[in-house]
């Protein structure tokens, strides 16, 4: 590592510290200094990324690849916003719509609703991971679908006709798995890899490096 | 309910949070941890190799697991290095060799304890097609013609001893997906029944082999932390004992804070 390498990584730790500091302290000066500074940095390479890309367009539609001008032209028509044409923003933002519906409706209807269906019974037919779970975990699926119904002459009863008793269930369980979800996020999501892992990664290999440039290691 | 601004204010908690996860990542802070059966069987599995087995370490994983996890693969090869095992080096993801190159400066095993590349431990090349070039790899290891760093397999001793997966005595595995698993599955019993394979990654990744092929995992950050505590400590114990430390900080305050506020009794609190 050079002299060049070492300000860089120190300014960048310290940078990461200062955006960092946000869950804990709030909106402050290093915070705030940081957050425009990143701002500031990504505007900057998003308009250099922008540049290159219409070179890179130029350059591939004198090659004769004409097809690419449909695209910008879809593209440019957002910035009829700023025009009095208002109205021709509407295409570009229908078409990116469409497509993205039609991407997302065709995988989520096979991965969150068939694919989980399959599972539940296919783990309740096979018993797994052991009788009692896979019980658990099948009545927890029904109970808990059953209780957010919201059809006045289905879920009347569950909530508070004769089947009162499985709503009451049905919110029990809505309890436990609630409560589970927020102590794994709690735990995995927020202090595992949202808090440790960040001041490992960051913190301490950079404090290594620069103490490593020193010629200091760390004996832990 | 709510923040008590007369016992510690917002500020204050938060720098004894962050001072608390801190502790751990600079200083050797051993909190106790628990080693669970499977850490213990996948401890066991690499403790039980004699010297001169033959051991694979099939790399399945991309560059941003190596990066997170490149201290727990240094645990794992020094331990195997401890033992006098031979090591094969299997990347199987494009980006696994370049992981594979710098692992080797990372885990040194030169300075560690005198292996010699070629010698002791060997890093093969990258083949694509997953099933078919792990099935033509276990059934015929001179499908790889030379090693990672393109010299040709003959000039390498420690080719004389692995020809075929039946040579060898354990598998380490640390797929990025539960895919590579299965892959293996299906191809390398056929040619080794008595394969004998370790999960670095995730217990849930193996479950419907473990006791018949798989003999040991490491189930994510915990385990490794676990694993890292009986062998060489690393990024993971840090991450693990800072978590630890600062999860005990938080039900302490909860207790704390419901004896030292002031209760209200229920019947004080006037509905809407």
């Amino acid at each position: 590592m050079n002299e060049f390498e070492l300000i860089c990584l120190t300014i960048g730790l310290i940078l990461t510290i200062f955006s960092f500091s946000y869950p804990f302290f709030g909106v402050s000066k290093p915070f705030s200094f940081a957050e425009h500074l990143g701002i500031g940095g990504t505007a900057a390479v998003s308009i250099l990324t922008l540049y290159a890309t219409f070179q890179g367009f130029f350059t591939n539609v004198s090659k004769g690849q004409w097809t690419l001008l449909i695209p910008i032209a879809i593209g440019a028509l957002s910035f009829a916003r700023l025009t009095k044409y208002k109205w021709l923003a509407n295409y570009p933002i229908a078409i990116m719509t469409g497509v993205g519906m039609g991407l997302v409706f065709g995988t989520t209807i096979t991965k969150d609703i068939i694919s989980q269906i399959q599972g539940s019974i296919s783990d309740f037919s096979k018993w797994i991971p052991d009788p009692i779970s896979s019980v658990l975990m099948f009545f927890t699926a029904i109970f808990v679908m059953l209780y957010f119904f919201y059809s006045r002459r289905i879920s009347e009863d569950i909530h508070t006709g004769r089947a009162k008793l499985l709503g009451t269930i049905a919110r029990f369980l809505i309890f436990a798995t609630l409560g589970n979800l927020y102590a794994k996020v709690l735990v995995y999501d927020g202090l595992d890899y949202g808090l440790t892992a960040f001041l490992v990664a960051y913190v301490r290999r950079s404090v290594d490096l620069i103490l490593a440039y020193f010629g200091i290691i760390l004996p832990f | 309910m709510g923040f008590n601004y007369k016992v510690i204010t917002r500020r204050q908690y938060a720098w004894i949070m962050l001072i608390l996860a801190l502790l751990p990542i600079f200083l050797p802070i051993s909190l106790p941890i628990t080693i669970g059966p499977y850490t213990k069987d996948f401890y066991n599995e690499i403790n039980n190799l004699k010297k001169g087995d033959y051991v694979i370490y099939w790399a399945c994983y991309d560059q941003g697991h190596h990066q997170r996890t490149w201290t727990l693969f240094r645990s794992i090869v020094w331990q195997m290095a401890d033992k006098g095992v031979k090591i094969v080096f299997i990347p199987f993801t494009p980006t696994a060799p370049g992981s594979l190159r710098e692992l080797k400066t990372l885990v040194n095993l030169e300075a560690h304890n005198g292996y010699k590349y070629g010698v002791d431990y060997v890093m093969l090349p990258y083949i694509g097609n997953d099933d078919a070039a792990l099935s033509s790899m276990g059934k015929d290891m001179t499908v790889f013609q030379k090693d990672l760093f393109d010299a040709p397999l003959e000039q390498l001793p420690i080719m004389d001893g692995i020809k075929t997966v039946a040579n060898v005595k354990l598998v380490f595995e640390y797929p990025q997906d539960f895919t590579f698993p299965e892959m293996l599955m299906r191809q390398w019993p056929s040619i080794n029944p008595n394969l004998r394979v370790i999960e670095g990654r995730l217990y849930s990744l193996v479950t419907p082999w473990y006791g018949k092929y798989v003999f040991g995992a490491l189930d994510g950050a915990r385990g490794g932390a676990e694993y890292q505590q009986l062998t060489y400590p690393g990024e993971l114990l840090k991450t693990i004992q800072s978590r630890n430390l600062v999860t005990l900080w938080i039900f302490a305050s909860v207790v704390l804070a419901n004896i030292v506020s002031p209760k209200k009794p229920i019947n004080s609190v006037r509905m809407p």
